[in-house]
């Protein structure tokens, strides 16, 4: 891609980026409390309480203040990443001070207690009654208005564009959230191996059933020709933008197929996003797990995906709370969701690597064109290195005492603040990255049709079924008291 | 992967009006390729191996990572 060329990629930055964060939260191991000035939200009822450093070592510094200085750091650790990507970093900082500041206030308004609070806190609160979706309804917020912004405004959306990164900012914060995890996976590391063991199972499953399912169809039904028909599969069924761009790439296909392809992969996604996370509260909040996992493979983008996650234990956990008052502990319903997508993520290069082969030796022979095996790496996202080893050193450190696992949740909870303010930005992001007004333009009908068709026909339902088979009966740990 | 959600090939994003002109009129005029036998054992094989591993994964995974906490 263009942007490549300029600088560091956008892949790369959130690694580093997400590192960063890590690296200062162990501050705690050193009696250093770098980032307890973070600021997290409340369920608020009074604006004035609705947010507050995350630590209480940081009491004395007003909400306002610590928002101030979530604002500053963010804007500068990712401005030198615009630098260091050959962004212009002025349009930049004006494009990510906007996003932040709107993404804040619908974060804000999620949190407010008529629409955020759980049953069990109604009491606490002092209100009689709420839509109990949780503060995650901040990050719905977040999307409807980024779709505002990306649909209506288009001058807005210019303005925006050169921070409107959605893949960058879920990244970072996939990145960040291995730290959580591992922490999270110390205290109960036989259901954590086996989220881990049965995510990769089902994103194997994923590749090997729904691409070729998806490329007959697109094949023989659409009558697309092969060039047209791999990165639509790709797209449609494994991790839409990505996985179509790599497998545009690996064919040999102009470049402007995957772009086309991507556009559509992205509308759908806010599509999945607004819809899937529901429908997981409504049918599956009895099975947690299988809703979390449904997310990783059914939406396509890491961003959606994880997004969707992300709402899906937020949504469940509070079902569950209001249905029997069990309280599931947060952060393992994303944890399948997390896992499998990341696995998926992985398999990108090979897939890619395998179908040049197919390509490049039969169906489209070109004289003195070989594949390399150095493809795969240029292909493996780089982020999920970041995520595991963030994710495996939380864990080691947890495992090592109790001492080391209460300070590796605090660590947590510190850039638990940064993981929850990526997220923001990133649904935001895609709301304005996802141009609607793509559906109904002539001759995108025919890939729109094929792309709902197979999404809504089977790809959404086999992902459910096979979330079912891996993960049915596993449940996250209840919180104790 | 590296590349951005929506790749920036103009200042606007995405295609410029007319790559999307010359693809939309290139969609209407596709002619249909038959399945090539490649094709068909790339589809066969993947969903084959897909349905077999599928039994192999549940075995390992009641087998090795119940899950139990």
């Amino acid at each position: 891609m263009e942007e490549k060329t300029r600088g560091i990629s956008e892949d790369w930055l959130s690694f580093y980026l997400g590192l960063f964060v890590f690296a200062l939260g162990l501050g705690v191991f050193l009696g250093a409390d770098l980032l307890g000035w973070g600021a997290k939200t409340n369920v608020w009822t009074s604006l004035s309480k609705a947010t507050a450093p995350v630590s209480k070592a940081y009491k004395v510094l007003p909400g306002w203040a610590s928002l101030v200085l979530t604002y500053l750091f963010a804007l500068v650790i990712t401005g030198i990443g615009a630098a260091a990507m050959g962004a212009r970093v002025g349009k930049f900082i004006l494009g990510f001070t906007l996003i932040f500041w709107i993404s804040t206030v619908c974060w804000f308004a999620g949190h407010y207690a008529y629409i955020a609070a759980t049953p069990d806190k109604l009491e606490a609160l002092k209100i009689p009654w709420s839509l109990n979706l949780t503060g995650e309804a901040g990050y719905i917020i977040a999307l409807l208005a980024g779709l505002v912004v990306g649909n209506f405004l288009p001058g807005f959306a210019g303005v925006l564009k050169e921070a409107t990164r959605p893949e960058l900012f879920i990244k970072t914060a996939i990145v960040i959230m291995g730290a959580a995890l591992g922490a999270k996976a110390a205290e109960s590391v036989g259901l954590a191996s086996a989220i881990l063991f049965r995510g990769l199972c089902a994103s194997i499953e994923v590749y090997l059933i729904d691409w070729a399912l998806v490329y007959l169809i697109a094949r023989t039904v659409f009558k697309f020709n092969p060039e047209w028909a791999a990165p639509l599969a790709s797209g449609i069924s494994i991790c839409g933008v990505s996985a179509a761009i790599a497998t545009g790439g690996a064919i040999r296909a102009r470049p402007v197929v995957p772009i086309m392809v991507s556009s559509l992969v992205v509308v759908f996604s806010v599509v999945e996003l607004l819809l899937l996370p529901f429908m997981a509260k409504v049918f599956l909040w009895h099975e947690p797990m299988v809703a979390g996992d449904w997310m990783g493979l059914a939406v396509k983008t890491d961003g959606a995906a994880v997004a969707s996650g992300a709402i899906v234990d937020a949504l469940v956990r509070a079902e569950t709370i209001a249905r029997t008052g069990v309280k599931y502990e947060a952060g393992w319903i994303l944890m399948p969701a997390t896992t499998s997508k990341i696995f998926i993520d992985m398999f990108i290069g090979i897939w890619a690597f395998i179908l040049a082969v197919i390509w490049c030796s039969v169906i489209e022979c070109k004289p003195g064109e070989k594949v390399q095996v150095i493809e795969i790496w240029h292909r493996f996202p780089k982020f999920v290195i970041g995520y595991f080893i963030t994710f495996f050193v939380m864990l080691a450190i947890a495992l090592y005492s109790k001492e080391s696992l209460k300070l590796a949740k605090e660590s947590s909870a510190a850039t638990n603040v940064f993981r929850q303010l990526f997220f923001l930005l990133t649904f935001f992001s895609i709301g304005a990255v996802s141009n609607f007004r793509k559906l109904w333009q002539q001759g995108f009908g025919k890939l729109a049709a094929v792309y709902f068709v197979c999404l809504f026909g089977f790809i959404i339902w086999i992902g459910l079924a096979i979330s079912c088979i891996f993960f049915w009966g596993l449940r996250p740990p209840v919180v104790a008291g | 992967m590296a590349e951005e959600l929506v790749p920036r090939t103009n200042e606007g994003g995405g295609l410029t009006a007319e790559e999307e002109r010359s693809l939309v009129e290139e969609m209407k005029a596709m002619e249909y390729i038959p399945l090539m036998s490649v094709e068909k054992k790339l589809i066969g094989y993947s969903l084959g191996l897909g349905i077999v591993l599928l039994f192999v994964f549940i075995w390992i995974s009641q087998t090795y990572f119940p899950g139990q906490n």
